[in-house]
């Protein structure tokens, strides 16, 4: 079946096409699913092949269970980010104990020396992303949801599988500890007092 | 900010502004190799799915037989009705008997018996008497 504008059907509509043959609408799915399947494991993982893998594992099942779909009883994104959290959770297990310390972040450039704004900034993501790797995982992943991917509350209750308090609980303590992991990085990473 | 030190933690602001910044340093795009990789699984999964079913096996034998009858629970059934047949027969009820009776102009069971039941061996009996 051909569409004209893939962009105006939804998840689950163009799921349903995929089930049924058609090629082109896994195309339109991945377009509009992978970047941000890749991006939520790039930033649980801090690790650019690991996000990659975990984005075509997560994107594979969902065209193993594009079949069996039913519309209308759950977000096809909504399912998918689960999936993505689940698959990072496993790998951060797997890998636990080999967690880099934040004080072994390297220092970014001296602001007193000609800035190169690209390097300076590199430093600051990347200690917000060590900062990150040093919190409890359920927290790390709540604050990614909220403050990096953009999710509301009630869809981070449902990706996490909790409740919107248990969220609000997490993002809250999680925003807490990284301020206290980057605590005397302000002046480092070229932000001045007020 | 209520827990610890105002100077031991990273303001607040500062965190809004860093995550401000981490989303907007994010790059949207899928990398090509990774997207053809997602297609071409796609494409296998699909493909899988498609593939003709594979033919029933065909059933030889007691199989076979089990399978015209109607499985397990026909031969169940065939079973009883084997039973029961034989039960009737061996022991009649009154009124199977007297239907038969009414039916053949026999009197007895003895009777009724004799009709179906061939002495193959008459006169090749043995006899106390004999010697």
């Amino acid at each position: 079946m051909a569409f004209d504008d893939p962009d105006a059907i939804p998840d689950d509509a163009l799921l349903v096409l995929f089930a049924n043959g058609d090629r082109a609408a896994a195309a339109a799915l991945t377009a509009r699913l992978g970047p941000r399947v890749l991006s939520q494991a790039w930033r649980m993982l801090g690790d650019r092949a690991e996000a990659e893998d975990v984005t075509q594992d997560a994107m594979m099942r969902l065209w193993k269970i594009a079949p069996e779909w039913r519309q209308g009883e759950a977000k096809v994104s909504t399912w998918l980010y689960r999936v993505t959290a689940n698959l990072c959770t496993d790998r951060l297990r797997r890998r636990r104990g080999g967690t880099q310390d934040i004080e072994d972040v390297p220092e970014p450039a001296d602001p007193g020396e000609p800035a190169d704004e690209q390097l300076q900034q590199r430093a600051r993501l990347d200690a917000l992303q060590l900062a990150l790797d040093a919190l409890p995982e359920r927290q790390k992943q709540a604050v990614i949801l909220r403050h990096l991917e953009g999710f509301g509350n009630p869809e981070i209750a449902e990706i996490m599988e909790i409740s919107t308090e248990a969220v609000e609980s997490l993002t809250a303590r999680g925003k807490r500890a990284l301020t206290r992991l980057l605590a005397g990085k302000r002046d480092e990473l070229g932000y001045q007092d007020d | 900010m209520t827990d610890g030190k105002k100077d031991d933690l990273f303001p607040e602001a500062a965190l809004e502004a860093l995550f401000d910044e981490a989303r907007g340093a994010q790059d949207l795009r899928l990398p090509d190799d990774l997207t053809a990789r997602i297609l071409a699984d796609a494409e296998q999964a699909a493909s899988g799915r498609e593939a003709p079913p594979r033919a029933p096996r065909r059933r030889a034998g007691w199989g076979a037989f089990l399978a015209s009858i109607g499985g397990i629970p026909a031969l169940a059934g065939l079973a009883a009705a084997t039973v029961a047949g034989i039960w009737i027969g061996v022991t009649p009820p009154d009124a199977v008997q007297n239907g038969m009776q009414a039916f053949m102009g026999t009197a007895s069971s003895e009777e009724l018996f004799e009709l179906y039941v061939v002495d193959s061996a008459d006169g090749y009996g043995f006899d106390e008497g004999e010697g």
